[in-house]
């Protein structure tokens, strides 16, 4: 449709809303993009503030702050907060903001799903809140002491909360799901004419994978939860034993589910990384196919192994095998990411903006949380990891770099395009070398904790953990309060700074790029040609 | 962060000259950060003794497990210095600001075409290396020798304390966390009934639960396993040399899942015959005891109540009775302990269902008896009832 | 609020087409990937039996 063409009243409709009516009925794909990434922000602050007063408790042996079931109900909810509440949110942000003014669509295939699965929610959350606050009122019963994977028979002993955090996760489920179908469809239907799937940018291939791994196991949990429910009220008993259930069938619905959730949370990063370091380094991404295969081989597999995280329940020998060698192979795509990324950087001629830090970052700590992953793969070494202080080091230095860093990258990568102003460059690397560093003092010292023999979720431990501890929560400390600083920048460059340019960054490639910074309201009405 | 800051200063200096300055600046930042790193590594090393590692194995078991555990590690850290290596020579030489021209034709040369075929194939030999010796390792520590003298311990996970059943000789021993005042240093590290093994038996472990999940982690051990209510899962150790051997429940188990040390103490095959001995004595003594058709006064009753009540009820009701609500009602005061002895009796030997309060019908008639009069008649509750073990045996 | 008259009719009918697909695909994972079903039958034949 070109403007020539355009009638004044559809003109007229082109007009952006404006007050709470432009956020609140948004069909637009960039505010909703700028709804997900604010929810994932306040989201995140809520999640590091409990992660801050768990290693607060940690900091000393003994209980000084919180009394068990509260720490316990923190863990529980920093892990569910982080992982729906931040991570998937601002990743669905990144997608909604980017994939749209990639591809050549003037937006997402289905814009009113699109405002209804963004707002579920801040309601989702609203009820992830209140199972942490109903426990404080009289009658409340008691708080989740189960920690993220909800396994029963513990899960059925808490009190009300534990019905209030199933209702949030079938919103949250639903809300991704919905997502999901969405960004199919639009990477399906919408893409300019001439670009073929291989032609897509890999951002657009990394979501199209995470959104087929969502609607493949999200309904999964959906169903898991539905059975806690229902053994917690109507009387049936799926995973009681004495009722004839089984308590481990919850662990695999859980975990079917909980596998491939990691790489739902990494590809989108490994996708913003495809970007950033070609720009960066000023030459084409090494591989794009053979990254495509990887990118695929990782989800299927990743598909087939859940059951590596629970090698101590008690399996057969043959299930445990099947489990370890599954697990170990995923280790060779995910290789070839690493080999790919590090074969991008080689003989290019790299400048070190802060996307390019967060870049080169995760490259570095992700093979390093990707190694201690092969550790924990092996089933007999594995019976001292499990369920350790180790297994917490290895995960956070998966989830942090994996996930997190890859999307503060995709952030200072793309600020300049959606605000129009460049950030800080100064700011951005202080913000940087402050988060990495502070990271590190954090989850090192939790290897060795771990192999000492100090367990996972607990509030108190003997003296001789303390050393460790006192380490890690002061790490912990410096890298919670990083995050101000990420605050400011974003804050800082929304409101101003130097004019950013069309194409913000000298090796940046791509249809977004063609783009004014920031973007008109509405973009490639007309579809481009691609060659 | 400060040099590099100076060099954002306006100076006149020729640009030949202020790149060669930024070199300086950069190496010695370079450097600044090697010794820090050094300096970091050298003061983690210093804590040597606060343990970096797995303790040193008790069994041949837990070497086993022990000598993966470093292969795997050994060549993960292989691995990464390789990594490291590649990526920070990149970074030094493929710099923007060294002048490097980006080579545009990297992907499509003979090693863009190939590197899909030839990596996957090194990290696959890589991968093959280590699940080979893992598989070899597995199938020695996964499946129980089938052996006829092995000695069977059943390991019973309950909230918030371990119950270790010698199924040989039918000792059973109650292991709980010793309070801070008494335990010191080994505070979470030490209990009041250690599990007692012998040298040079193989040893199976038998992993159950009462309520929710816990898991039996000793690291020297080295086996973890579940312990999941209704289902019987199994480990086996045999012990190479004799020792105390800490560790803790490792699965998340509600409220006080950071109280369940375990401490297993291994002696000489001779040292546990005669504390069987000892064991079976003991136990011969309290059945006596118990079955004595006697009529016991209030005060001895109480005294026995105290001693049982503090250690087996104390976790969740407290000592004082105040409880920790909601999830662990006060029984001082409460109506269920002031009120009908027949529903009191009932909710101690069978529990109730849905909450965390178990079944404690385990206990002998004496105990429960004692128990429930301490519960009666200590914190002001003064029903001043006296139940005897004969009312508990028939509320039975 | 703006319709997304940025599709055309062909276009619109293909992508709703897709979505009721995928959701319908969702909701069969929902439904067979766990024995909800099998349980629950149990549940009310023992309840009848018995």
């Amino acid at each position: 449709m070109s403007t020539t063409t355009m009638t004044h009243d559809e003109a007229h409709h082109h007009d952006a809303p404006t007050g709470w009516r432009r956020w609140l009925f948004s069909t637009n794909h960039k505010d909703i993009g700028t709804l997900y990434l604010l929810f994932a922000l306040t989201m995140m602050f809520l999640g590091g503030a409990s992660a801050m007063v768990i290693r607060a408790e940690l900091f000393m042996p003994g209980i000084q702050l919180v009394d068990p079931d509260l720490y316990n109900n923190l863990v529980t909810n920093h892990a569910l907060i982080m992982i729906f509440g931040a991570v998937m949110p601002a990743a669905a942000g990144l997608a909604n903001w980017m994939i749209p003014m990639m591809i050549g669509a003037p937006d997402m295939a289905l814009p009113r799903l699109n405002n209804l699965s963004f707002w579920i929610l801040p309601a989702a959350a609203t009820m992830l809140v209140l199972s942490f606050v109903v426990p404080f009122f009289p009658g409340g019963g008691t708080q989740i002491n189960t920690g993220w994977t909800l396994y029963p028979p513990l899960s059925t002993q808490v009190g009300m909360s534990m019905d209030f955090l199933i209702f949030a996760i079938h919103l949250l489920g639903i809300s991704s799901v919905l997502a999901s179908i969405n960004i199919i469809v639009t990477l399906l239907n919408m893409r300019a004419p001439g670009m073929k799937m291989l032609k897509m940018p890999m951002f657009c291939w990394t979501w199209l994978v995470t959104a087929f791994l969502l609607i493949l196991v999200v309904p999964v949990l959906a169903g898991g939860v539905t059975m806690l429910l229902f053994d917690r009220h109507f009387g049936t008993s799926f995973f009681d034993a004495a009722g004839g259930g089984d308590p481990v069938l919850f662990q695999h619905l859980f975990w079917f589910f909980g596998h491939p959730e990691v790489y739902i949370l990494l590809l989108p990063s490994i996708g913003v990384l495809s970007h950033v370091i070609p720009a960066f380094s000023r030459k084409p991404l090494f591989g794009y196919n053979s990254m495509v295969g990887a990118m695929l081989a990782v989800a299927t597999i990743g598909m087939v192994v859940w059951a590596h995280h629970q090698y101590t329940v008690g399996m057969s020998l043959g299930a445990v095998t099947y489990f370890m060698i599954g697990t170990i192979i995923i280790s060779i795509p995910v290789g070839l990411m690493i080999f790919n990324f590090i074969a991008t950087m080689w003989r290019g001629a790299m400048t070190f903006e802060t996307p390019m830090l967060f870049a080169v970052g995760i490259v570095l700590m992700f093979t390093f949380g990707g190694l201690s992953g092969v550790m924990l793969a092996v089933v007999p070494a594995d019976m001292q990891y499990h369920d350790s202080m180790f297994v917490v080091a290895h995960f956070h230095y998966v989830l942090m770099p994996g996930a997190v860093f890859g999307l503060f990258a995709g952030v200072f990568y793309w600020l300049p395009k959606w605000t129009g102003h460049m950030y800080d460059e100064r700011l951005g690397k202080l913000f940087f070398w402050t988060n990495v560093i502070g990271f590190n003092i954090t989850f090192f010292p939790q290897h060795f904790l771990g192999l000492a023999g100090m367990p996972r979720r607990i509030i108190d431990y003997n003296v001789m953990f303390t050393e460790f501890n006192v380490v890690s929560s002061i790490g912990a400390m410096v890298f919670g309060l990083s995050h101000l600083l990420l605050l400011y920048i974003v804050i800082k460059t929304i409101r101003g700074g130097k004019k950013a340019e069309s194409r913000s960054w000298e090796g940046a490639k791509g249809l977004e790029w063609e783009l004014d910074s920031p973007p008109a309201f509405h973009t490639w009405t007309v579809a481009p040609q691609i060659k | 962060m400060i040099n590099h800051h100076t060099n954002n200063q306006k100076h006149s200096t020729s640009p030949a000259r202020r790149s060669k300055d930024k070199r300086q600046n950069r190496l010695r930042i370079i450097s600044g950060y090697a010794l820090l790193m050094i300096g970091l590594i050298t003061a983690s090393v210093a804590q040597a003794e606060y343990g970096l590692n797995f303790p040193e194995p008790a069994g041949a078991v837990a070497q086993e497990i022990y000598d993966i555990h470093m292969l795997t590690m050994q060549i993960a850290t292989f691995l990464l210095i390789i990594v490291f290596a590649f990526v920070f020579y990149s970074l030094y030489f493929h710099r923007k600001s060294r002048g490097y021209q980006a080579d545009q034709h990297f992907h499509t040369s003979w090693f863009g075409q190939w590197s899909w075929v030839f990596v996957p194939v090194l990290v696959l030999g890589v991968d093959l290396t280590i699940a080979g010796k893992a598989d070899a390792v597995l199938k020695k520590v996964w499946e129980v020798p089938k052996e006829e003298n092995i000695m069977d311990v059943k390991v019973t996970g309950h909230q918030w304390w371990w119950e270790f059943d010698y199924l040989d000789s039918g000792i059973k021993v109650e292991s709980r966390y010793i309070p801070k005042e008494e335990s010191g240093d080994l505070y979470l590290r030490e209990v009041d009934n250690r599990l007692v093994l012998p040298t040079g038996t193989k040893i199976r472990f038998l992993h159950t639960s009462a309520d929710v999940l816990h898991a039996f982690w000793v690291p020297e051990l080295a086996v973890k396993k579940d312990a999941i209510p209704g289902y019987v899962t199994e480990t086996w150790v045999s012990l190479d040399r004799e020792g105390i051997f800490r560790g803790q429940c490792a699965e998340i188990c509600g409220t006080w899942h950071s109280r369940m040390p375990i401490v297993v103490e291994s002696v000489s095959p001779e040292r546990f015959a005669a504390w069987t001995g000892e064991q079976q004595a003991v136990k011969v003594a309290k059945a006596a005891e118990a079955s004595a058709d006697k009529v016991w006064g209030k005060d001895d009753l109480m005294a026995k109540g105290k001693t049982l009540y503090d250690t087996k009820c104390g976790a969740c009701h407290q000592v004082t009775g105040l409880g920790l609500p909601p999830a662990f009602p006060a029984l001082k005061g409460s109506p269920m302990v002031t009120g009908p002895l027949a529903e009191h009796l009932d909710i101690v030997i069978n529990g109730k269902e849905g909450t965390a309060m178990q079944a404690w019908g385990s206990l002998n008639d004496l105990e429960i008896a004692a128990i429930v009069t301490y519960e009666r008649n200590a914190w002001d509750n003064n029903t001043g009832d006296v139940v005897q073990p004969a009312d508990v045996k028939q509320a039975r | 609020m703006a319709i997304p008259e940025h599709q055309t009719p062909e276009l619109r009918r293909k992508n709703i087409r897709m979505v009721w697909l995928l959701a319908g695909f969702a909701l069969f994972i929902f439904l067979t990937s766990f024995p909800f079903w099998t349980g629950l039958f149990r549940i009310v034949g023992d309840q009848a039996a018995g």
